[in-house]
């Protein structure tokens, strides 16, 4: 079930909001949690048990971390290991144990029997969450939960279960403890999810077809412009996907009244990389600094080991995104740019106009997505050579527009450069408030009403394609 | 309230005007067990069919569906809609310029076997006193190229949209009788300057059936040597509304508007000039959906005593719609039924004609040898 579902909207969610909202107020948390693991037990029914085990082995361990100060290290690398482990078998195992048949192969062995493993959605996001609550409570940022039903709610909670943000523990146990819900607070819920919802059905999808298109196309007989609309109608999807999403599960979260933090913040404007990773995923740039940067040293050390501990950061983001060589390629790629910054960029960068700036990050950003979309690290250099006219055999396979990008997603196509890189002076959403408070909340409230029945329209006829008539 | 609105319609039927109209994929009914709940099975199901028994949906449908035409002059957000809106609001079939392909290369020897075959076919049908005659139908594509759209032309070139070109040469060479349909109505263009092809259709409209009945039927009157009803057409003016069948891609666009594609289709007035003078003939027609045209006029002009449809090769109808025939696959055919016919026809549109017959030529061939 995903939050951009026909289910989801007209059933799973009044229904939630009803749950909740007439569940007294000691029983909501109870409630909340319910209803997770019913979210989580209908998309993955295969794996929900290994997800409650797990999360009822951590809670014990947190438990012990504050009781048992003696063994607090070996406790919380068992913590780690069980995690990082569980981590490790359902989402790399696949990978690495073709890797080690194609090596065992090479030789003329016979190759490692091994059946592949299911992997349990949402795997990345809640073992960062237990992760996060572990090493909370083991640093004494954070008290442990004060209840199991508190501490699975964290793990588990629905809007942020699938795909983020990653919360950090301790940006969210008081929440858990004690919240409440203002009237205002539930209708800027509801703004950010239509916005959100819109981001996703009616930008990201569109230019996600208009990009699969292409992609699917044999690169021997892409034509060069092509390749180009291509990458950057993912560009764009991938950016309007997840900030829609994030934008849904920040609106979700406020509807149960939880504060989370915001995922994304204008990425695209960024004037370097560094910059760039403090507006995209923010959560995942918070997580992997606190908790694996500092833990290596951070900056601390030589600028060698500076570099070193960036990209090994780097190198595990790419890794944690999907198992295969062109994630990691790509992770190594942002990584080595961090690098470059550190070392000379930023300072160089401060003299080149901002404009310029920002147009060169935006293109190398690009490039990079060109191995996370890519199937494979060959596929992805195969379009790099497409995009600047390396290939062997030019082609310009005479192609019909209208297969690879249809009006609406041309214009789509021309909405998304705008919002993604108006300035950010224009709207000024925040003065605006100030001095006109019920006319914003007014458009607020007829933009959330027309963007979600424009989003539910579209997701209604995204799937119906009828035939005129049988013909078999 | 709002968002559970449609969960609450669930136990009220979604009246017939709002339903959607067109044929999809039924939803394959799992069964309630473990395993099947483990797969996601009956999670996909209960959410397909939540979705497909609100009365949201069909609303939410239409209401996007109305958006793209008005905002962005096309049906459907979908890549794969099976009609698009082409110029001058005009309807058609995504199939018809799908294939073939501009760069794909022709096999010539693949329509020289096929006329190779008809031929065959027909001597042997006529050994057995049956007429034969092929009957080709028009593409609506390719009779109006200019409805196609600039971005669906490839490097604003004419798609290759018939095939019929080349097939022709060896039909006359072999001697096949047959029917070129497309040519026929080109050349009455000028004549009656009414398209052959409602706005909102994709098969040829009545004025169309009419011209190409009255063809087959002069055909027939030479081949067979008995007189048939002969009649020629005409235009009297147009019907206060769409006839049956002009309105059927307007309708599988699923919009709020689909009168924006109707049409007054032209009153067909028939004049018989030469009356059956002998035992109205039964025919065994083996065709696509251009046949149900066809059934029609041959009905109106008492051309044929029984007609047996064996639409595409699969069901055999002899009364009333698709529904109505019975399945019977092209390896169960009761020969000695077909056999029992004095014409066999068969119709085939331009665009693929290479699938003339849907297998039943080489089943007949077989079974005559």
């Amino acid at each position: 079930m995903v939050f951009s579902s026909f289910f989801f909207l007209f059933f799973f969610l009044p229904f939630s909001l009803f749950s909740y909202h007439l569940t007294p107020n000691r029983f909501k948390n109870y409630s909340l949690l319910a209803l997770s693991i019913l979210f989580y037990a209908w998309g993955a029914p295969q794996v929900i048990h290994y997800v409650l085990l797990s999360c009822l082995a951590d809670f014990h361990i947190g438990r012990q971390l504050t009781r048992s100060v003696s063994k607090r290290k070996l406790l919380l690398a068992i913590g780690l290991i069980l995690n990082l482990g569980l981590l490790f078998y359902f989402k790399y195992a696949n990978f690495f144990l073709t890797q080690i048949n194609l090596l065992v192969g090479s030789f003329g062995a016979s190759p490692l029997e091994w059946q592949g493993v299911v992997l349990p959605i949402g795997i990345s996001f809640f073992t960062f969450h237990k992760i996060s609550y572990l090493v909370d409570v083991y640093r004494g940022t954070a008290e442990p939960a004060v209840s199991i039903g508190d501490y699975f709610l964290y793990i588990l909670f629905f809007p942020q279960l699938i795909a983020g943000p990653i919360i950090r523990y301790h940006d969210i146990n008081e929440q858990l403890r004690k919240r409440a819900l203002p009237v205002d607070e539930y209708f800027y819920g509801v703004f950010r999810f239509c916005t959100g919802l819109a981001k996703k059905v009616l930008i990201a999808d569109p230019l996600g077809a208009v990009a699969d298109t292409i992609f699917k196309m044999s690169p021997e007989t892409l034509p060069v412009r092509y390749a180009w609309l291509g990458i950057l109608s993912y560009s764009f999807q991938i950016y309007f996907d997840f900030s829609g999403y994030s934008d849904m599960a920040l609106g979700l979260a406020r509807f149960f009244g939880f504060r989370i933090v915001e995922n994304f913040n204008r990425p695209y404007l960024s004037r370097n990389f560094t910059e760039f990773w403090r507006r995209w995923h923010i959560s995942l740039s918070n997580f992997m600094r606190e908790y694996l940067y500092i833990s290596l040293g951070g900056n601390r050390g030589s600028t060698a080991r500076t570099y070193l501990n960036l990209w090994i950061v780097f190198l595990a983001s790419g890794l944690w995104h999907g198992a295969a060589w062109n994630f990691i390629a790509w992770g190594i790629f942002h990584g080595t740019f961090l690098a470059v910054d550190k070392c000379c960029w930023l300072k160089i960068s401060s003299r080149v106009p901002k404009v310029l700036n920002i147009a060169l990050t935006f293109f190398m950003v690009t490039m990079g997505w060109v191995f996370f979309r890519a199937d494979t690290l060959t596929h992805a250099v195969q379009l790099l050579k497409i995009l600047f006219c390396l290939n062997d055999a030019p082609y310009d396979m005479p192609l019909a527009a209208g297969y690879v990008i249809h009006f609406r997603a041309q214009v789509v196509f021309v909405l998304a450069w705008v919002l993604t890189f108006y300035p950010d002076d224009l709207m000024k959403i925040d003065r605006l408030k100030i001095s006109f408070p019920r006319l914003v909340t007014f458009a607020q409230g007829a933009a959330a009403i027309t963007l979600f029945f424009l989003s539910s329209a579209a997701l209604a006829s995204a799937g119906y394609t009828p035939f005129l008539y049988f013909r078999f | 309230m709002v968002v559970a609105l449609p969960a609450c319609t669930l136990w009220i039927p979604i009246p017939k005007l709002l339903k959607l109209r067109g044929v999809t994929m039924p939803v394959a009914v799992p069964s309630i067990n473990i395993g099947e709940i483990l797969a996601g099975t009956v999670q996909s199901y209960v959410e397909e069919r939540f979705k497909r028994n609100s009365i949201a949906w069909p609303i939410l449908v239409r209401s996007d569906n109305e958006v793209n035409v008005n905002l962005f002059s096309q049906l459907s957000s979908n890549y794969h809609s099976h009609v698009l809106l082409g110029t001058e609001n005009r309807l058609f079939e995504s199939s018809y310029i799908l294939f073939p392909p501009l760069s794909a290369p022709v096999d010539v020897e693949r329509y020289k076997l096929i006329a190779q075959k008809l031929s065959l076919l027909q001597e042997r049908l006529q050994e057995r006193g049956v007429t034969f005659l092929l009957v080709v139908s028009p593409s609506k594509v390719a009779m109006y190229p200019d409805i196609i759209p600039q971005e669906y032309l490839i490097g604003g070139k004419q798609l290759r949209l018939t095939s019929l070109d080349i097939l022709v040469p060896y039909l006359d060479e072999k001697k096949v009788n047959y029917v070129n349909a497309p040519a026929l109505l080109k050349s009455a263009e000028s004549r009656f300057q009414i398209p052959f092809f409602a706005p909102g259709g994709t098969h040829w409209n009545g004025l169309a059936g009419c011209l190409v009945t009255s063809e087959i039927a002069n055909r027939l009157d030479l081949l067979m040597g008995k007189s048939l009803p002969r009649f020629s057409c005409s235009v009297q003016g147009r019907l206060d509304k769409p006839a049956i069948g002009d309105m059927d891609l307007a309708r599988l666009t699923n919009i709020w508007s689909e009168q924006r594609f109707a049409w007054r289709s032209p009153r067909v007035v028939r004049k018989r000039f030469a009356g059956a003078g002998s035992a109205a003939p039964r025919l065994f027609i083996e065709g696509t959906s251009f046949t149900h045209e066809l059934r029609r006029q041959f009905k109106t002009a008492q051309l044929f005593s029984k007609v047996d449809f064996y639409y595409y090769a699969r069901r055999i109808i002899s009364e009333g719609g698709v529904k109505g025939g019975r399945p019977v696959p092209v390896s169960q055919v009761d020969w000695k039924e077909v056999e029992n016919h004095d014409v066999i026809m068969m119709e085939i549109n331009e665009s693929v004609v290479s699938s003339v017959g849907h297998g039943f030529i080489d089943e007949a061939l077989q079974r005559m040898s």
